[in-house]
Order: C-alpha cells, then structure tokens, then sequence
C-alpha cells in the first residue's frame, strides 16, 4: 500500500475488509508520515467518542415515566360522568346493544354464511395460535375448560394433514374450536363447534362443500359436532374448473 | 415438531409483558435511550422528554414486544421514532451519493494539520461535545443514527443493522461516510481557527 492508499483506507476504515486494514497499518508503521496523519486522525477519533459517549441520565428518569404512566391509567374526576349519566348511560348501552346485536338471531342459517365466516377467520392475520400441539397433551380438555364442549378432533390420516395447534373462536356468535392444520406448508383451518348451533338440517353421512374464489369450505357432522374445514384450493384444480 | 413457513404468523405469542415486568426490563436501559435522546436533541430537557414520550408509548404497545430479550432495540426504534415525528424529519434511506470530493479534501487536509502542533491543538478544542453535536445533527438523518449508535458502543453492526432496518453493509458504509463528512467538518472548523489572522493596517491621515 502507498500514501494515497493509506488515505483513501483512512478515510473510509469502518467500511474496509480486514486485509485492507493489515495492509494499512503495515504501512504506517514503515511511513512517520502516514503514522503522524493517523495518529491525529485518532485524536479525532476519541473526541467524537468521549463526545457522543454514555451521558448519565438524571435520576429517577424511568421512575417518573411510571409514575406518569399509573396516572394515566387512573380514572380522573373530570372525566367521570355526571349523576344524570350515571343512571341513563348503562340503559342508554344496553339498549343500543340490543338494537346493534341482536343476540337472540342465530344467523348460522345456511352453509354459504358459515362458510363466510369459517372464511373470514380463516383469512385473518392477527389469529395466533394460543397453543401449539407440542405444548398441549390434551386438546380436548384444553378446549372443554373454555368453551365448555367437547371437542372431538377430527381423523385427518387419510388426508395426511398435520395437526399444529388451535385457539377458541368464534363462527359469527357462536363459540367454536379453531384447529390449524398443516398440507405440505399450506394452512388448513378447522372449525368445530356444537351441531346444535346450526340453525338448519345437516344429514350425518354427507359432506357439503362450498367453493370460493380461491379457497374450498368442507362442511360435516360428526357425531355431535359440526367440523367446517377451509383451505386453499389447488391451483391445478382452479385452472381446470 | 417443525413449523411450517406460513405458522410464523400464528404461533403463539408470548404472554404480554405484567406492568412490574416491563418496568423493571424497561428500566435499565434508561441510561442507553437518555444518551441516545441527548445525542439526538441535543440538550438535557428536551432528551428527558423524549425519553419519557419513549417509555410511555413503549409502555402502552408493551403487548407487540414478541421476544423480552430484544426489548433494548425495541426502545431504541420506538425512541428514534418519536424523535423524528418531533422533529418532523423523515428517515433517509436513499444515501447513495458518494462524496468523493470530500474524502480527498479531508485526507489532504488532515495531512496539512497533521505537521503543525498549533492546527492539532485546535482540532481537539474544536471537537466538543456542544461541537460534535452541532455538526452531528446537521447530517441527514441516516447517518445520524449509525453514528450514535456506533459511539454509543453498546450495540453490534447487525444489531445497528436490525434497528434500522438497512443490510449490515449499509451500515459500515454509512459509519464510514458519516465519519467522513463529521471529520471534515471538524478540520474545516480547525483550520480556520487556527489560521493566522491578517492584519491590514490602515493608512493614518496626516
């Protein structure tokens, strides 16, 4: 390496390979005046270290955003609502409430709107499992101590579909067990749920099947339960229908 | 069991962080983030707030920290962040220019100083920190950043690199050129002061 080297290298050392580096200094040692050029640039160096280096904080910093933080999760006085408030405002909701949400109107009614609602979970991003199958024993139970039914996990041998965990949700108002699956690195999301919540006949041995734009809704008893499964359709089976 | 691809979006997240618990994680980085805030802002008053705005919002979105091992980061982004809203700056991600210009004048410049006892003297009283600042928050952005958390010397160049989002690479040579244009700034200043003042004598009537 010459002078000019050593300069280009000087000025640019944070974004040179290690070779460069060696070869620097190799010459530095050998040149007074390459080693005066670096030792002042070291003086530089330190100052922006020493300058931009820790600075102490005052004390109680984190303290105080805690402090700040408690008091803002306080009701404060002034927002509290005034006594006509208090008695018209739970009435006020539970009537808006019951205007919104109607919860007596069971509109599991037919196979297109489960499916839509099978769908709509099954498109969502922000559902994460709430446990994965290596971390529960017993689904089953799992489930059963939150939704208060038994699940019974569907037999996916045939298809070859890997269990990998599930979470509860629901199927427009109703509770049901979300089971993902895996088909050869696709989700396929499943849904059980009591039979006695759909609101029309399903025949025991039949399967129905609905198909979306890009994905199919299965549809099937078992036992006591309804099992509606969604994934994504194969892409040969879309180009050929 | 082997996750697949797509099960990085639903795997469970983990227990959102107790009140107790983010204070008492968040807590000790207060010295790092209170630095960084300084360096950014420049003054005492202003770093304390930023660092406060910093805790609170990291306090309020505590729920989005997925992995507690990586909370220094997370405060760090959430801090830069906030810092930038303040300032109305936007972040640079598109420094390509390469001021070729620069590094020769600096080197040879340097080369200049580097033989005169007077010009080093002050080189290093010109680098103070109110200085350093100064020339500091003047660069864009980008370079800022990397070099405040360079200096900081608390974080790796992956993890300079993971904060803010650009390949490790891109970090060295933002380093490199901010360092670059910082340090010519500094000899500029130098130079200057250390220049011998002219006096012309005026003529005196009669």
């Amino acid at each position: 390496m010459d002078c000019n080297g050593f300069k280009r290298w000087l000025i640019s050392r944070d974004d040179c390979e290690g070779n460069l580096t060696r070869q620097a200094h190799k010459h530095r040692e050998d040149c007074p005046d390459c080693n005066q050029l670096y030792t002042a640039d070291e003086g530089l160096e330190q100052a922006f270290s020493n300058s931009m280096r820790m600075t102490p904080p005052p004390s109680g910093l984190a303290r105080r955003a805690r402090q700040r933080a408690e008091a803002e999760a306080r009701p404060t006085g002034a927002k509290r609502p005034g006594w006509l408030w208090k008695g018209f405002a739970p009435a006020l909701a539970i009537g808006l409430l019951l205007v919104v949400w109607n919860p007596w109107a069971n509109p599991l009614t037919s196979l297109e709107t489960i499916g839509n609602f099978a769908l709509a979970n099954h498109s969502r991003t922000d559902m994460t499992m709430a446990f994965t199958a290596d971390e529960i024993p017993d689904p089953q139970e799992w489930f059963y101590q939150r939704l208060n039914f038994r699940v019974a996990m569907p037999n996916f041998s045939q298809r070859q579909l890997t269990f990998l965990g599930g979470r509860e949700c629901t199927i427009g108002p109703k509770k049901a067990a979300y089971l993902y699956y895996d088909d050869n690195g696709k989700r396929v999301s499943v849904f059980v749920m009591p039979a006695r919540q759909i609101k029309f006949p399903l025949q025991a041995e039949r399967r129905y099947r609905i198909d979306a734009i890009q994905y199919s809704v299965e549809l099937w008893k078992m036992d006591a339960m309804v099992c509606i499964l969604v994934q994504e359709l194969n892409p040969d089976t879309l180009s050929t229908t | 069991m082997k996750l697949p691809g797509f099960a990085a979006k639903i795997v469970p997240r983990i227990k959102s962080l107790s009140p107790q618990e983010f204070w008492h994680l968040a807590g000790r980085h207060e010295g790092l983030l209170y630095s960084s805030a300084f360096q950014y802002t420049g003054n005492r008053f202003d770093a304390e707030d930023l660092v406060q705005e910093t805790f609170l919002a990291a306090f309020r979105s505590r729920h989005q920290l997925r992995d507690r091992g990586k909370m220094k980061s997370w405060l760090f982004i959430i801090l830069r962040n906030n810092y930038l809203k303040r300032a109305g700056r936007k972040p640079n991600r598109t420094q390509n220019e390469y001021d070729d210009r620069i590094e020769y004048d600096y080197a040879e410049d340097l080369a200049a100083m580097a033989g005169q006892e007077d010009a080093l003297q002050a080189l290093e009283r010109k680098a103070t920190a109110e200085n350093v600042h100064r020339q500091l928050s003047a660069l864009p952005e980008s370079y800022q950043s990397v070099l405040i958390l360079y200096y900081l010397k608390e974080f790796t160049y992956q993890e300079i690199a993971d904060m803010l989002e650009i390949p490790i690479g891109t970090v060295m040579s933002r380093l490199a050129r901010g360092k670059q244009r910082l340090k010519a700034a500094f000899i500029k200043k130098a130079a200057r002061a250390a220049a011998p003042k002219k006096i012309i004598p005026l003529a005196r009537k009669g």
